[in-house]
């Protein structure tokens, strides 16, 4: 079957720690098996993509039992087929900025609905991300309430995104951080793994429609 | 997850002993979360280096010195 696979650069599964063999020319890889009752072969449906995300997308081939755990398809046999070049710094620099307005424009409705228009107003201004994050602190910081907390995540997102060390890991962070936010950033309480698990769908769709697939 | 349940949880993800959904949680934490992620490589490291020391390879003094400091250790 036909999957996906983020990988590194070097096309190592950033979780598993497995190599897959890079195509020497214009084919594909040589097939790789999985190290029975050891590290599985990941690979991915688009719409697993979101949890995955590293600096290099490949569409890989499958073959023998694939067990779908949900986030990811783990395959006996696989090998890389050929790179998605739709993928790119700037795409993953986009999801991030996705996330951070979506999550934005909810801080902004909480701090509307805390009274706080002025902040609301600033915040909602700001378009770019450090616009976004430089806004963000500054509601964050006055008084306690939704829209400070949301304010605060927003921050934060922008912040860590850009703390990392390149821009597919920061839309990783960043993807992680709107849906925690969104879902009430309590995983304990009643709603928040369905509010989580719709926050990771609609990234998934950003991510599917965007690039194509 | 926490960074200090990755911590926690990170032999035991290792062999393999956690649940689907832990597993799940475990790895979106450790994509993430980039100090997460050297630690898991770490112990994946360790792991497979000390993993292929076979035992032969000790010297008698060198297993002796280990059997006495194990024993010690229970009793303290």
């Amino acid at each position: 079957m036909r999957a996906y696979a983020f990988l590194d650069p070097a096309a190592t599964d950033y979780v598993s720690g497995v190599r897959w063999p890079v195509p020497a020319d214009d084919g594909p890889g040589e097939w790789r098996d999985s190290m029975g009752g050891g590290e599985p072969l990941r690979a991915c449906t688009p719409d697993q993509l979101v949890w995955w995300i590293d600096q290099a997308l490949w569409e890989v081939e499958l073959v023998g039992d694939v067990y779908d755990t949900g986030r990811s398809l783990h395959g006996e046999r696989g090998r890389l087929v050929v790179p998605v070049d739709a993928w790119s710094p700037a795409v993953a620099h986009e999801l991030t900025a996705d996330c951070a307005v979506r999550l934005r424009d909810r801080a902004v409705a909480a701090l509307e609905a805390d009274g706080r228009h002025a902040e609301a107003r600033a915040l909602g201004a700001a378009d770019d991300l450090d616009a976004i994050a430089d806004a963000a602190a500054a509601a964050s910081a006055t008084e306690p309430g939704a829209g400070s907390l949301l304010a605060g995540y927003t921050s934060d997102l922008v912040r860590f995104a850009g703390f990392m060390p390149d821009p597919s890991r920061g839309a990783a962070v960043a993807a992680r951080i709107a849906a925690h936010a969104l879902a009430g950033g309590v995983e304990e309480t009643p709603g928040y793994d369905e509010a989580y698990a719709a926050e990771r769908q609609r990234q998934a769709n950003w991510l599917r429609t965007r690039l194509g697939l | 997850m926490t960074c200090k349940q990755i911590v926690e949880l990170v032999t035991e993800y290792l062999d393999g002993g956690l649940s689907p959904a832990e597993a799940a949680r475990f790895e979106e934490h450790v994509t993430s979360c980039p100090p997460c992620h050297a630690h898991l490589e770490q112990m994946r490291q360790t792991i497979d280096a000390v993993g292929r020391i076979p035992e032969e390879s000790l010297s008698p003094d060198a297993e002796q010195d280990l059997l006495e400091a194990f024993r010690s250790w229970k009793q303290g």
